[in-house]
């Protein structure tokens, strides 16, 4: 069954839905056991709509949470900010305190010095101090990136735990083209064209290029050059 | 059949080629869930107490971890962890595969183990093991029950100049879980 992008957005809330998707892409994670899901992927995921979908679900489950920060600390760096920014106004809804904090944990307390500095308006630290985990009390140690942008977190330490959070680079090397093409140091768009054909292989350079948020006259040309050479 | 149940068809598999086979004595979020009590999302591994001796089995494991691209799929280290004593009494059998034999660690046993857990390893920022205990939802009688294998059991390898701050923690520790669980 392919994903059905209107069922897909309606669902992007369900948490069980993105613990799953948080799984396909390399996490070690799995929706609650009341929920039947299909352990073979056959559709593509957008790692930047993906991120953006994960600023709103770090709020309920201490293991979901753990896993995402894990992802965003390994994988974060292969992480287009442009399309980033495309996406955040093309409407997608996102936390913009939550931001902060994973761009902090990809790229360092200067992250706004970085190539995601196009990114800095977009991140508006919380007001009022919040609790990340509203259904347990405040942690006896509490993580200072996260307090940054008025988010009472627990402490998140970038080595503990990583091989139980996340799948080895191998597999992801193997199973997971949309991480695969990134690490292997495709363009972004090239490298999104390649992940897309691996479960869609017969479809619209218009339909990739909506679905890969690429501009469509940058697609055509990529294609036109080099694209059609390489699948 | 989820992820860790593919994992342990495989094991099962393999050890019926082998001709050989593994007993397991689950705790974690595994065992919860096998209990009844849904906890949610989880990690997909195995945190065994009964220590594996057979070089063969080991390596399978490990293999397996390599396939699935999680190396810790199967926690040997829960074999270190101290356990409340006469667990292995009221262990609890599941029905298992035809070569691995599942048995729970008990309740009341797990509540133990979590409260031990969550103590030692809140300081690290992980707090699944509270999130885990709000699941189990012990009395206060539970929890008591808890700090008691906490202050005799664990303790037990502390020289007394250490056993002294340590049951004075655990003190301030049983007041600070007894308000969260009021039952």
């Amino acid at each position: 069954m392919k994903k059905n992008y209107k069922n897909y957005l309606k669902n992007k809330i369900d948490p069980n839905i993105f613990a799953l998707e948080v799984w396909y892409l390399g996490g070690n994670i799995m929706p609650s056991k009341e929920i039947v899901f299909n352990l073979n992927r056959n559709y593509y995921i957008d790692l930047e709509e993906f991120f953006l979908n994960a600023t709103n679900h770090v709020f309920n489950d201490t293991r979901l949470t753990r896993c995402i920060e894990h992802w965003i600390n390994r994988y974060g760096k292969y992480l287009s900010p442009s399309k980033i920014k495309k996406i955040i106004n093309s409407g997608q809804t996102y936390n913009k305190a939550v931001l902060g904090v994973f761009l902090e944990f990809i790229s360092g307390p200067n992250w706004f010095k970085s190539k995601f500095i196009i990114l800095k308006d977009y991140v508006i630290p919380s007001q009022k101090k919040i609790k990340l985990f509203d259904h347990l009390p405040i942690p006896s140690k509490i993580d200072s990136t996260w307090e940054k942008y008025g988010i009472v977190a627990p402490l998140f330490l970038k080595e503990l735990e990583v091989d139980k959070n996340l799948k080895t680079i191998d597999y992801v090397l193997q199973s997971i083209p949309e991480l695969k093409f990134r690490i292997m140091g495709f363009p972004i768009a090239i490298s999104d064209y390649k992940a897309f054909k691996k479960f869609e292989e017969n479809c619209s350079l218009y339909k990739i290029a909506k679905q890969t948020h690429t501009p469509y006259s940058r697609l055509h040309k990529l294609h036109k050059d080099h694209l059609q050479y390489m699948s | 059949m989820n992820h860790l149940d593919q994992k342990l068809k495989f094991l099962n598999d393999k050890l019926e080629q082998l001709n050989r086979t593994i007993e397991i004595h689950l705790i974690g979020a595994h065992a919860i869930e096998l209990h009844g009590i849904s906890i949610g999302r989880r990690t997909e591994d195995i945190d065994n107490i009964k220590i594996v001796t057979d070089d063969i089995i080991i390596n399978l494991i490990h293999e397996i971890g390599e396939k699935f691209g999680e190396p810790e799929w199967f926690d040997f280290a829960a074999d270190s962890i101290t356990l409340p004593s006469g667990y292995k009494s009221r262990l609890k059998e599941v029905s298992g595969l035809k070569n691995i034999t599942i048995k729970l660690v008990s309740i009341q046993d797990l509540i133990c183990l979590k409260v031990n857990a969550y103590y030692l390893r809140r300081e690290q920022g992980i707090e699944r093991d509270l999130e885990d205990l709000i699941k189990l939802a012990p009395t206060k009688e539970d929890i008591s029950k808890a700090i008691g294998f906490m202050k005799t059991e664990c303790a037990i390898d502390l020289t007394s100049k250490f056993q002294d701050n340590y049951i004075k923690e655990v003190s301030d520790y049983e007041k600070e879980l007894q308000k969260l669980f009021k039952k």
